[in-house]
């Protein structure tokens, strides 16, 4: 650096003036964090279901009456199976259980204990889970949400579930969800298919929706269709509907939240028009000084408009790392409920780290773009400022 | 030198490193397995995503039906809600 | 209200152009006072005036520049990222193709980041020179480059509000792909000769650059581009994707292929407009500036290497060409 005396300068000058720029990058620091901390978040969530939805199966069907989903009978397997081109449909039994202060609920997922390929991935994530043993008595697997909820209240072995009938059924903890996965099973409880149709109120001929996979992608639209004429209250979702759901949903989020960033944003761009008007003109001995040693209108500009870049680089790299802490390392306590909704047990969510290149330059585009544009006039007025004038 | 500069650039450099050591260190591969096995399991998308806003979830999908065009429009987005 | 909208990327995108219109805006007014008042000589309090505004313009002028560069690329990454919204879109071609704005807006960015650069070359050298011989002509040439941006701008909005997410686009397969036998190549152009014109114009080309030939610079850097273009997608392309079939000028720049693309890209039109620039500028101002040529000789270079580069790698591994 030495060897450009005009940078050597700039910096001496910038670190001499430091408190005219002090301000501008706490709020430029508060802003950067603000912003990245709500996209970071969403990208993470968004780079999260785009891995489950990648394990789900090609196709989703569901019984609607009166707008509502209702169970639909096993029967159904059989007639999608004629189907040409259709294979693997499974059952899905799931559904909500309230607590009995019937506000905190719990997902219970049952599963099926026919479906390999299912067991096999349950093995593989509770280690030390016996397959043997967990589906065939009255077990279940407890997210980590449900887990910490249950101990409070002092259930910490098994749960007594009131089921529609007004029977209690009892049922033990048989392990936990690894608390790595809370963004997935906060809430969830897992047991086998026929205790959740008991706990749920299905009948045993019923079972809440059907997947089905659908080799040739190619048939996905024809498919589609067909199954949608087979019954006249069927609904088919396809996977692509429903990552384009998602993806919309948190466009949604993080849109509106951008929206509201782009107002402060505004105000901030005149605060700072304002401040640097007025910063600068209180400069106008230096810059005299200056042109009168024989810089040009150029040099003044260049060297204003570093200082303004620097805060703003400076502003960016301290934002988007505290953003970056807040979010990955210490969990994103209150911001991550903007998206995960406030309706979910107590939870600590770890989410995985992503950091992509379009939220990165997004965060910088708009921001030095916003920045630079609004003290660009001041600058320009101060920079053509003459010698003789500012010396008076 | 300038002491203010190199402390600067020290404190953006320290700031920096230690995210891309998180960001490097973090295992990927583990958490993303562990995810994939759960929703293989469980055979649905997240499910911690309790969205309760009321927001309106017309806002994005008119498909109608396209059996019977004049039946009145199922919402699409109640999946992602979970009732 | 179309889900498009709602992207974040697309909202930064918009936001950005428009405070760059507002800028261009503010520029625009000293800029018609410029044409019709600007007189050297005069010493009169308003000629003072003008000149410290025509440093307003210029310093606007060159944050566009840098700003509209960075917002063609991160253009290309929106609609990239859009694809999965539009159904049927693999890639940004898909969705570039949505409507009918798609195409002539990438056709103006890149026309208007040219203009840019002629603009930016045209004022180094009135600043160099003592009487801003170019004045006149430089604001001339805003006003074109601020008509540019208001039907580019107009395009933008028509094409972000108008990408249907229920319709069914072509993916680039599709749109480059599968012709049934037709042939896409430009001038009845076979896969053969176009290569070999390719490297022929590339030999000519630099050729022309050295030797200082500005007409045969300026009718070889356009057609180069063109064959270029054409090349790329029907020829390197597929060794980029190691896969006969798959042609597409887009996917390239995907993170599957190392965001190669915007290198191949970047290097092609650097090269051919700066060459451009450097024609232009002399033939119509006398201005010559050898550093123009090197850097145009060395982004083609680059552009041509990358290429060939590809096709060479390819084959020592395989044995074989596609």
């Amino acid at each position: 650096m030495r060897s450009s005396p005009f940078l050597y300068f700039f910096t001496l000058q910038f670190f001499r003036e430091y408190k005219n720029h002090l301000a501008t990058t706490v709020i430029s620091i508060a802003l950067i964090f603000l912003l990245s901390a709500v996209l970071f978040i969403s990208s993470s969530i968004k780079y999260s279901i785009d891995i489950s939805l990648g394990a789900q199966a090609d196709f989703v069907v569901e019984r609607v009456r009166g707008g509502k989903k209702v169970d639909l009978p096993i029967e159904w397997i059989d007639t999608l199976l004629e189907t040409r081109g259709v294979q693997k449909v499974t059952t899905r039994v799931h559904g909500r259980y309230f607590f009995e202060d019937k506000r905190e609920w719990a997902l219970i997922v049952g599963i099926d204990f026919m479906d390999e390929q299912s067991n096999r991935a349950l093995e593989k994530l509770v280690e030390s889970v016996d397959l043997e043993k967990f589906l065939f008595s009255s077990n279940m697997l407890v997210g980590d949400g449900v887990q910490r909820y249950l101990k409070e209240h002092f259930y910490p072995k098994g749960y007594n579930f009131l089921t529609p009938d007004g029977k209690y059924k009892k049922v033990s903890i048989f392990g936990t969800i690894p608390n790595s996965l809370n963004l997935m099973s906060n809430n969830m409880i897992i047991m086998p298919q026929e205790l959740a149709k008991e706990i749920l109120g299905i009948k045993k001929s019923m079972v809440t929706d059907l997947t089905l996979n659908v080799p040739n992608d190619n048939l996905w639209d024809s498919i589609s269709d067909k199954i949608a004429s087979l019954y006249y209250d069927i609904r088919v979702l396809t996977k692509r509907e429903m990552q384009k759901a998602y993806e919309n949903m948190y466009n949604y989020k993080s849109g509106v939240f951008l929206m509201l960033f782009l107002i402060t944003m505004a105000t901030f761009v005149l605060i700072l028009y304002q401040r640097y008007s007025m910063v600068f003109s209180s400069q106008r001995r230096n810059i005299g000084l200056l042109r009168a040693v024989g810089w040009s209108i150029r040099d003044i500009l260049k060297l204003k408009l570093y200082e303004s870049l620097m805060v703003v680089l400076v502003s960016y790299v301290i934002g988007v790392s505290l953003a970056y802490l807040y979010v990955f390392v210490f969990d994103s306590p209150v911001l991550i409920d903007m998206f995960l909704g406030g309706e979910n047990l107590d939870h600590k969510i770890k989410l995985i780290p992503v950091v992509d290149f379009g939220v990165l330059s997004s965060i910088f585009l708009i921001y030095t773009v916003a920045f630079i544009a609004s003290v660009l006039i001041p600058t320009w007025s101060i920079a053509v400022t003459d010698p003789k004038e500012a010396m008076l | 030198m300038i002491r203010e500069f190199y402390l600067l650039v020290m404190v953006l450099s320290l700031f920096l490193s230690a995210i891309i050591a998180h960001y490097s260190l973090f295992d990927r591969l583990e958490a993303t397995n562990s995810q994939l096995e759960l929703s293989r399991v469980v055979k649905m998308p997240l499910l911690a995503l309790s969205v309760g806003y009321l927001e309106s979830q017309k806002l994005f999908d008119d498909d109608s039906n396209t059996i019977y065009p004049q039946m009145q429009e199922i919402d699409r987005m109640d999946f992602v809600y979970e009732k | 209200m179309s889900e498009i909208l709602l992207n974040n990327q697309v909202i930064v995108y918009l936001v950005s152009e428009s405070i760059l219109f507002v800028l261009m805006l503010i520029a625009l007014l000293p800029t018609i006072k410029i044409v019709i008042k600007w007189k050297f000589y005069s010493f009169s309090q308003e000629q003072f005036a003008l000149e410290k505004r025509a440093y307003l313009v210029a310093t606007i002028v060159d944050f566009i520049f840098v700003v509209k560069f960075f917002l063609l690329i991160y253009f290309v990454f929106t609609i990239d990222a859009l694809s999965i919204l539009v159904p049927g879109a693999m890639c940004a071609a898909g969705v570039v193709s949505a409507n009918d704005y798609g195409m002539p807006l990438l056709f103006f960015k890149l026309l208007i980041l040219f203009v840019m650069l002629l603009w930016m070359t045209l004022h180094r050298y009135d600043l160099e020179a003592k009487e801003y011989p170019f004045m006149r002509y430089k604001s001339w040439l805003f006003i074109a480059i601020f008509v540019l941006v208001v039907v580019e701008m107009l395009l933008e909005i028509g094409y972000f509000t108008h990408i249907d997410t229920r319709r069914v686009v072509s993916c680039c397969s599709a749109l480059f792909g599968q012709l049934e036998g037709a042939n896409p190549l430009p001038f009845g152009l076979d896969m053969l000769k176009m290569i070999i014109r390719f490297y022929l114009l590339y030999f000519v080309n630099i050729v022309a650059l050295i030797a200082r030939y500005r007409a045969l610079t300026m009718t070889s850097s356009i057609l180069f581009l063109i064959i270029s273009y054409y090349s790329v997608v029907y020829f390197f392309g597929t060794y980029v994707y190691e896969l006969p079939t798959h042609k597409c000028p887009f996917c390239m720049m995907q993170k599957e292929y190392y965001f190669i693309g915007y290198l191949v890209w970047g290097s092609l039109f650097g090269g051919v407009s700066i060459s451009l620039v450097w024609a232009i500028m002399g033939s119509l101002f006398g201005i010559d500036k050898s550093i123009y040529r090197n850097i145009s000789v060395l982004f083609i270079s680059i552009f041509v290497l990358i290429c060939t580069s590809y096709v060479v790698v390819y084959y020592f591994r395989n044995g074989v060409f596609l």
